[in-house]
């Protein structure tokens, strides 16, 4: 892809006038060699003839913005980008979000003893998944971001970066990926963090594929319901909804008092959904 | 360059004017809809790439409004590239003008039967030309292959009279070689002119600008635009001429050209 800035200044400084007579020269030589070039001068031409001269905001002066105001403004303009973007892409029903499963949960942070990798990994080299397979383990590791976060958990920022991580690989995620980050850096307050949090969920959901990501979400946030034995969870009405529209979610022996082995069947799920 | 939180501060208060460009150049190049809404979202997502490294650029040697405009102009060019491949149009419609450029990509490119594009070219009010007369500049242009495998439609052009004779084939292949002879002697004739006036031949000629707007872009009073196109024009004929091209046909050349 042709690095658009390169001729960009000259050429919009030959539109304006301000170029002296050698400069003038040279780009109008390039212009005459150059299609890129040639074409993006007529273009320009051509709308800046129709459109009113402009609302183009000079740069702020730096102290009029605060750091932490600035990555929240950028997430809610990158949200309202991206979301719209990759929604009418990804489509399909969406069964909920990591933070509305997380809602349904009993108040408590990550169990210590969960596993957290449920799904088979390869050691070494970069792990070539399915976009099926990424989208689950994206959902459910907003799940536990969303639980860390709301818990004051320190393996939130460890989290946030696996998000993405996981978000890296798939086209058009760097925005996506770069809200994670910014959860990830210290320096982001409690309560940006949250807000960067519901977008960035957003974002990834959507870039990722919001059925296999809301399924990867709530099985996340039941197996973090089972090792808390978390009836009300499961007798909620989204999950019943949830485990009614998902065949493989029906194996599930919720309503029995062996909750080891609802965890385990959960993980086992999870699992291979996410491999 | 600017530090990171200044760039994204500027490309935050100007996200607005930012679509509002794509969107004009969306329109110049008849994108409409989800095209058009595909098309802003991609540039957003370019602007904020590599840390807003677009922005990061900018050295102030321009107004920001004209340098974002050149910018998002050659990122139009890169994401019809990425949807459409390396299309060029063919050196018999450029030598025709815009509106056979237009009939051609509208055809050949995007896949449009030939009734589609010609409503679609007078609907944007390129042309005012009949579905008949713009058949008869079709049927000039080399057949090329679609993009993707598409219906073209020949319609309008089964209702022209055949131009006749048996031994029609030999003589198309001769004028099709002397056509051939014809551009390759304008295109070299083109390329040894003096960098600003093939850069105004183009835009007169193959673009379709008018004088007035050639004057605006290039910042120069409009009388001397027209000495330098007549200078053009008789430097051109006297290289196509030299280039073993006959007077005659030098002539037509350049009438078709001006016409």
């Amino acid at each position: 892809m042709t690095d658009p800035t390169d001729d960009a200044e000259r050429i919009a400084a030959l539109l304006d006038g301000r170029l002296d007579a050698r400069q003038r020269a040279e780009i109008l030589a390039r212009l005459g060699e150059s299609d890129v070039a040639f074409e993006a001068f007529m273009d320009a031409a051509a709308v800046l003839r129709e459109a009113p001269e402009e609302s183009v905001r000079p740069l702020a002066h730096p102290q009029r913005w605060r750091r932490p105001a600035l990555a929240l403004a950028a997430a809610l303009i990158l949200g309202a980008i991206i979301v719209p973007f990759v929604r009418s892409r990804s489509g399909s029903a969406d069964g909920g979000d990591p933070q509305q499963f997380v809602a349904l949960l009993s108040p408590g942070g990550l169990p210590s003893d969960l596993d957290a990798t449920p799904w088979t990994t390869t050691r070494g080299g970069a792990e070539r998944l399915t976009d099926a397979a990424r989208a689950t383990r994206i959902g459910a590791r907003l799940t536990d971001l969303t639980v860390a976060v709301q818990s004051g958990d320190t393996v939130a920022p460890q989290i946030a970066l696996t998000v993405a991580a996981l978000l890296d690989p798939i086209p058009a995620s760097t925005p996506a990926s770069s809200i994670f980050r910014s959860i990830a850096n210290p320096r982001t307050s409690n309560q940006d963090r949250d807000r960067l949090l519901t977008h960035g969920i957003a974002a990834a959901t959507s870039l990722a594929g919001n059925q296999a990501a809301s399924k990867g979400a709530w099985l996340e946030a039941a197996r973090i319901a089972a090792s808390r034995h978390d009836t009300a969870f499961f007798n909620s009405a989204r999950s019943r909804a949830m485990m009614a529209i998902e065949p493989t979610l029906r194996t599930i022996r919720v309503g029995s008092d062996d909750w080891v082995g609802v965890e385990h069947d959960l993980s086992t799920l999870l699992g291979a959904l996410g491999s | 360059m600017a530090p990171r939180q200044q760039l994204e501060a500027l490309c935050l208060a100007n996200l607005t004017a930012i679509q509002r460009i794509a969107g004009a150049v969306c329109r110049r190049h008849g994108l409409s809809g989800d095209e058009a809404e595909d098309f802003g979202s991609w540039v957003s997502l370019r602007m904020v790439e590599n840390d807003y490294a677009i922005l990061g650029k900018f050295r102030g040697e321009s107004s920001l409004t004209t340098y974002l405009t050149v910018v998002i102009a050659m990122l139009f060019r890169d994401y019809r590239v990425q949807r459409w491949g390396r299309w060029r149009p063919s050196a018999a419609a450029v030598r025709r003008g815009r509106v056979a450029v237009q009939l051609e990509t509208l055809v050949y490119r995007d896949g449009h039967r030939f009734d589609q594009a010609a409503e679609v070219l007078r609907t944007r009010g390129e042309t005012a030309m009949s579905d008949r007369d713009l058949a008869s500049m079709f049927a000039e242009l080399p057949t090329r292959g679609p993009l993707r495998p598409r219906e073209v439609g020949a319609e309008p052009l089964a209702g022209l009279p055949a131009s006749g004779e048996a031994d029609d084939p030999l003589r198309t292949e001769g004028d099709a070689s002397d056509r051939a002879i014809i551009d390759r002697a304008l295109g070299e004739a083109l390329r040894e002119l003096p960098a600003e006036d093939r850069v105004v031949v183009r835009l007169r000629y193959w673009e379709g600008m008018t004088v007035a707007d050639i004057a605006r872009a290039l910042h120069v009073p409009q009388k001397p635009v027209y000495r330098q196109i007549d200078r053009a024009l008789a430097e051109l004929r006297r290289r196509v001429e030299r280039s073993g091209v006959s007077r005659e046909q030098a002539r037509a050349l350049l009438t078709a050209l001006v016409e």
